[in-house]
């Protein structure tokens, strides 16, 4: 599968043209969010609804709606106990240079075989092999 | 065991009853006294004829919900919503927070 990072869902909300070219040539059943990146998406959606003023609820209530709804046309791969095992492995070895959910999402990747598609190669490149990185917004279809 | 009957007046005047536990047992009377003593019949005479059998099957129904092609109604859909790029920008502010945290 192609687990995609958070950059890349919000790369699909604003219609990027890369990424429109990639999603020509890759089936849609091909392609997965991390539960990582639905709990972060729906946890920034969730607080704007719950803290928003009562000028704003209206809009972020709606935009809480419309992002379930959104989210829920992707598989959504979840992050399991071989997951978790990975995880450990990794936390050891970068514990104090690396990003808690990127950690996570690296482990999701390595423990499931899939290949990572994110626009932010830098934190990735030293924990996953270079197969299973893509980038699908600045590296078009056609040079890759 | 007890059993939940439906009792519909017909056109003509009578009783139909149906049973949602026994959807093929169906009986019609005059009187809806009636109606309940032929159901009640007809549900033993079923049952004494029937046995119960229950079967795993170990297949999980598909995933619904997810579509099997592009979704391009969605694609763009946060094109002019500020509040998109603000999520993702806290999203990744979140993430850096980790490094040091952590």
């Amino acid at each position: 599968m192609y687990l995609w990072d958070a950059n890349i869902l919000r790369a699909f909300g604003q219609g990027h043209a890369s990424l429109r070219l990639y999603l020509l040539r890759v089936p849609w059943a091909e392609i997965a969010l991390p539960s990582v990146v639905v709990a972060e998406v729906l946890r920034g959606r969730c607080e704007f609804a719950l803290k928003a003023t009562p000028a704003e609820a209206p809009l972020a209530h709606q935009r809480l709606l419309d992002t379930q709804q959104m989210l829920a046309q992707f598989r959504i791969v979840v992050f399991d106990v071989a997951c978790a095992t990975v995880m450990e492995r990794l936390r050891q070895q970068h514990r104090r240079r690396k990003r808690y959910a990127d950690l996570m999402i690296a482990a999701m990747v390595i423990a499931g075989q899939h290949i990572l598609v994110t626009r932010n190669r830098t934190d990735f490149v030293d924990v996953l092999p270079a197969t299973q990185l893509a980038n699908w917004i600045d590296d078009p279809p056609d040079a890759s | 065991m007890q059993y939940t009957l439906i009792l519909t007046e017909t056109a003509e005047g009578g009783i139909q009853v149906t049973i949602p536990a026994l959807p093929a047992c169906r009986v019609e009377a005059a009187t809806r006294d009636d109606a309940i003593r032929l159901a009640r019949e007809a549900i033993a005479q079923l049952v004494s004829r029937s046995e119960v059998v229950q079967v795993d099957i170990p297949e999980q129904p598909r995933a619904t919900g997810v579509p099997h092609e592009t979704p391009w109604v969605w694609f763009g859909t946060a094109r002019a919503d500020p509040t998109w790029d603000a999520l993702f920008d806290e999203i990744e502010q979140r993430r850096e927070a980790t490094r040091v945290a952590r």
